[in-house]
C-alpha cells in the first residue's frame, strides 16, 4: 500500500487518523462488544474502496461470514475476486471442504498450515494488486486449540507477512481468553490497540490515546 | 541406506538416509512442508515397511484426506495394519479417537511414542509436529524426550522423521534440537518483500557430506513434492547485449539469431542457456528486445524467479524501454539486477547516473559490466543469487 489508509468507518477514522502501510491493529474488548461487526465492516469498506482483502475466519466459517455481512446489507460476495478467505473452523465439523477460488480451508490446530496459506494469499494479493488489507477474526479462538506461546509466535509471523506486503491488518481478540501474562503481552505485537467496551471505543497508537463516544 | 522418496534429496544425501537415522525437516513459517514427511512415509510403505504418524496438528481423518489428495493410498495400508496413527490431536479437540495409540495428555507422549517405535522395527515414524510439542512441554523436557525416541529408533533401525517449524525460538534451543538429529534438511522461503518460492537444502548429515545446493520445490496435489529448476530471465532493450550476456553466464546456450536485412544480427525468438554455478542450477531465458515481440514476453517470463535487466550505459534514450520491459516481464515482483553494460565505451553513464535516470529504488542493485570485455558478469550473477538465496 503506497499511500496512507483510511478505514472508511467514520467513528474509527476519527480516532485513528490515517494509517501508514504496514500498520497492524489489535481490536480487543469483552464478548458482545461489537468487535466482529466492526471487523466485518472494516473488511467491507476496504473491498468497497477497491482494496483486496485477506480474511482469516477463525471463529466462524466463510458461509457464516457471508451471512453475517448480508445482515447489514454488505454483500461481500460481489467482491469475490478481491476477497481471499482462510476458513479455519469448517473442517472441524467433519466435512472436507475443497479449496476453491479464493477460499482456502485450514485447521485451528494446524498453525503451520495456516501460515502457509497466509503466505500464499499475501503473495498473490501483493503481486496482483501491490496492496492488501487483512482481518483476523479472531485470534482468541486459536488459543483454545494451541499452547499460548505458539499462538504468540503465529501472530508475530502473521504480522510480519502483512507488513512485508505493505498491508494493513486488524486482529480481533476477546478479552479474558488467555492467562493474564499472555494477555498483557499481546498488545506489544501491534502498532495500534483499539479497545471497545460496548459504549466507548478508544485507541492507543504510538503511546498516544484517543477516545470517541 | 533407505530412500527418502523426495526428488534430489537422495542424491544430496549420497543415496538416502541411513537405517535407524533421524531426519528433521526444519521449516521457516510459511513453507509447505508436511508433504516431505508424508511422501517419505508413503514411499517406504510402498516398499513394504511399517510406519506410524504422530499428529498434533490434525485428526487422523484429515491426514488420510491429505494423503488421498496427494494420490497416495494410506487407507488400505491402515486396514492391513502396516501403518497406524499416534493420535495427539483428537482428544484436544474433544473428539473420540479409535486409533492404536492416543495421547490424552502430553505427560504420556514419551512412552506412547516409544511403544509405537517398538511396533515398527525397520520402519519409519513421522512426528508432526515437533514445535507444538515444545510449546506444550517446554524446551528441556522435549529435548530429553527426542533423545530417548532417537535412541530407541536407532536400536530398532527405525527412521524417525521430524517436522519442525522454526518459529521465533531462541537460537540456542534450535541449535540443540538440530544437534540431536542425524540429519537436518532446512526448508526456506525465498522472499522479495513477500514469499515468492521455497527451497530445501541439507544442512548436515551424519553419514555424508552433502553439497550446499538449494533445491527449489513446490508441492502439488496430486503428486507431492516436486523439484523445479528455476528460470532466470534476461531482458532489456534492443542491442543492450542480452544474447552475449546469456552466452557469457551459461555453461550451454543456444541463440536463435538471424542476420536480417541489415548487417546487425538480432535475436528474433529467444536465447536459452543452462547454468550450473556454486551448486545452483538454472535455465536462462533471454527475451527479444524489439517491441514487436512483446506479445511473447508474458509467456517467456512466466515462472521466472529472478531477472537480469541489461541496459546499454551509453544509450539513456533506451532506459524508458528498459523500464517498460521490467513491467512487461513481471520483473517488478521478482529479485532483479540491472546490468549496466558497455561500461568500456566512451560516454557510458555510471550506475548511479543510470539509477537516477531510470528512477530505480536503492533495493535494485546496478552492476557495472562490459560483456564484450568479459567483466562484471560473474558479479551480476553473484548479486542475483545473493538476492535469491541470501548467499
Amino acid at each position: 500500500m503506497s499511500e496512507n489508509y483510511s478505514t472508511g468507518i467514520a467513528g474509527l477514522d476519527a480516532i485513528l487518523g490515517e494509517l501508514e502501510p504496514g500498520s497492524i491493529m489489535l481490536l480487543t474488548g469483552p464478548p458482545k462488544a461489537g468487535k466482529t461487526v466492526l471487523a466485518t465492516e472494516f473488511t467491507y469498506r476496504a473491498l468497497q474502496a477497491g482494496n483486496p482483502c485477506l480474511f482469516i475466519a477463525a471463529e466462524y466459517g466463510y458461509r457464516d461470514l457471508q451471512r453475517n455481512t448480508m445482515a447489514f446489507n454488505w454483500f461481500i460476495q460481489s467482491f469475490a475476486d478481491k476477497l481471499h478467505v482462510i476458513d479455519l473452523p469448517t473442517g472441524l465439523a467433519g466435512g472436507r471442504p475443497q479449496d476453491s477460488g479464493n477460499v482456502r480451508y485450514s485447521a485451528l490446530q494446524n498453525t503451520t498450515d495456516l501460515m502457509v496459506k497466509v503466505g500464499i494469499s499475501t503473495r498473490s494479493l501483493y503481486l496482483e494488486e501491490g496492496t492488501m488489507v487483512s482481518v483476523f477474526d479472531s485470534a482468541s479462538i486459536l488459543l483454545a486449540f494451541n499452547p499460548p506461546k505458539l499462538v504468540m509466535r503465529v501472530l508475530k509471523a502473521y504480522n510480519d507477512r502483512v507488513r512485508e506486503a505493505g498491508g494493513i491488518a486488524l486482529v480481533v481478540y476477546t478479552e479474558g481468553v488467555a492467562e493474564k501474562d499472555i494477555e498483557d503481552e499481546i498488545p506489544g505485537l501491534f502498532d495500534v490497540h483499539i479497545h471497545m467496551d460496548g459504549s466507548v471505543m478508544s485507541a492507543v497508537r504510538g503511546g498516544e490515546g484517543m477516545e470517541a463516544p | 541406506m533407505k530412500k527418502t522418496y523426495i526428488p534430489k534429496l537422495d542424491d544430496l544425501l549420497g543415496g538416502g538416509v541411513k537405517e535407524g537415522a533421524s531426519i528433521m525437516f526444519s521449516a521457516s513459517p510459511g513453507v509447505d512442508y508436511e508433504a516431505f514427511g508424508y511422501q517419505m512415509l508413503n514411499g517406504r510403505l510402498e516398499e513394504g515397511s511399517a510406519g506410524f504418524i504422530f499428529t498434533n496438528v490434525g485428526e487422523p481423518e484429515s491426514i488420510i484426506y491429505e494423503f488421498r489428495s496427494y494420490g497416495w493410498d494410506i487407507e488400505s495400508r491402515i486396514e492391513n495394519g502396516n501403518v497406524f496413527f499416534v493420535d495427539g490431536s483428537s482428544p484436544f479437540l474433544g473428539m473420540p479417537s479409535d486409533q492404536r495409540y492416543t495421547v490424552n495428555d502430553y505427560s504420556e507422549i514419551k512412552d506412547v511414542v516409544l511403544r509405537a517405535i517398538d511396533d515398527i522395527p525397520g520402519g519409519v515414524g513421522v512426528i508432526n509436529n515437533l514445535s507444538v510439542i515444545i510449546d506444550y512441554l517446554g524446551n528441556g523436557e522435549t529435548l530429553e524426550i527426542v533423545e530417548a525416541w532417537n535412541r530407541r529408533a536407532s536400536e530398532l533401525e527405525v527412521n524417525l522423521v521430524y517436522l519442525f517449524t522454526e518459529w521465533d525460538y531462541e537460537q540456542e534451543l534450535i541449535d540443540r534440537i538440530r544437534e540431536t538429529m542425524d540429519c537436518v534438511v532446512d526448508l526456506r522461503t525465498i522472499e522479495e518483500r513477500v514469499i515468492i518460492g521455497q527451497g530445501f537444502m541439507v544442512a548436515n548429515s551424519a553419514w555424508s557430506e552433502p553439497p550446499s545446493t538449494m533445491v527449489l520445490f513446490f508441492v502439488v496435489q496430486p503428486g507431492g513434492v516436486k523439484v523445479y529448476v528455476p528460470k532466470i530471465l534476461v531482458t532489456g532493450p534492443y542491442n543492450s547485449g542480452k544474447s552475449s550476456f546469456v552466452r557469457a553466464i551459461a555453461t550451454k546456450s543456444v541463440s536463435v539469431d538471424r542476420k536480417a536485412l541489415s548487417a546487425f544480427p538480432t535475436t528474433i525468438a529467444m536465447d536459452i542457456g543452462h547454468l550450473e554455478y556454486k551448486g545452483f542450477m538454472a535455465d536462462i531465458f533471454g527475451t527479444p528486445g524489439q517491441e514487436r515481440f512483446d506479445m511473447i514476453l508474458d509467456v517467456l517470463s512466466r515462472e521466472a524467479v529472478g531477472a537480469f535487466i541489461l541496459v546499454d550505459s551509453t544509450a539513456p534514450e533506451t532506459f524508458a524501454r528498459a523500464k517498460e520491459m521490467i513491467r512487461k516481464t513481471r520483473a517488478e515482483a521478482i529479485p532483479k539486477v540491472v546490468v549496466a553494460n558497455k561500461q568500456d565505451l566512451p560516454g557510458a553513464l555510471s550506475p548511479e547516473e543510470i539509477r537516477e535516470k531510470m528512477k530505480l529504488g536503492a533495493e535494485v542493485p546496478i552492476v557495472p559490466a562490459s560483456v564484450t570485455e568479459g567483466w562484471g558478469i560473474m558479479e551480476a550473477l553473484d548479486t542475483l543469487l545473493g538476492l535469491l538465496y541470501g548467499g
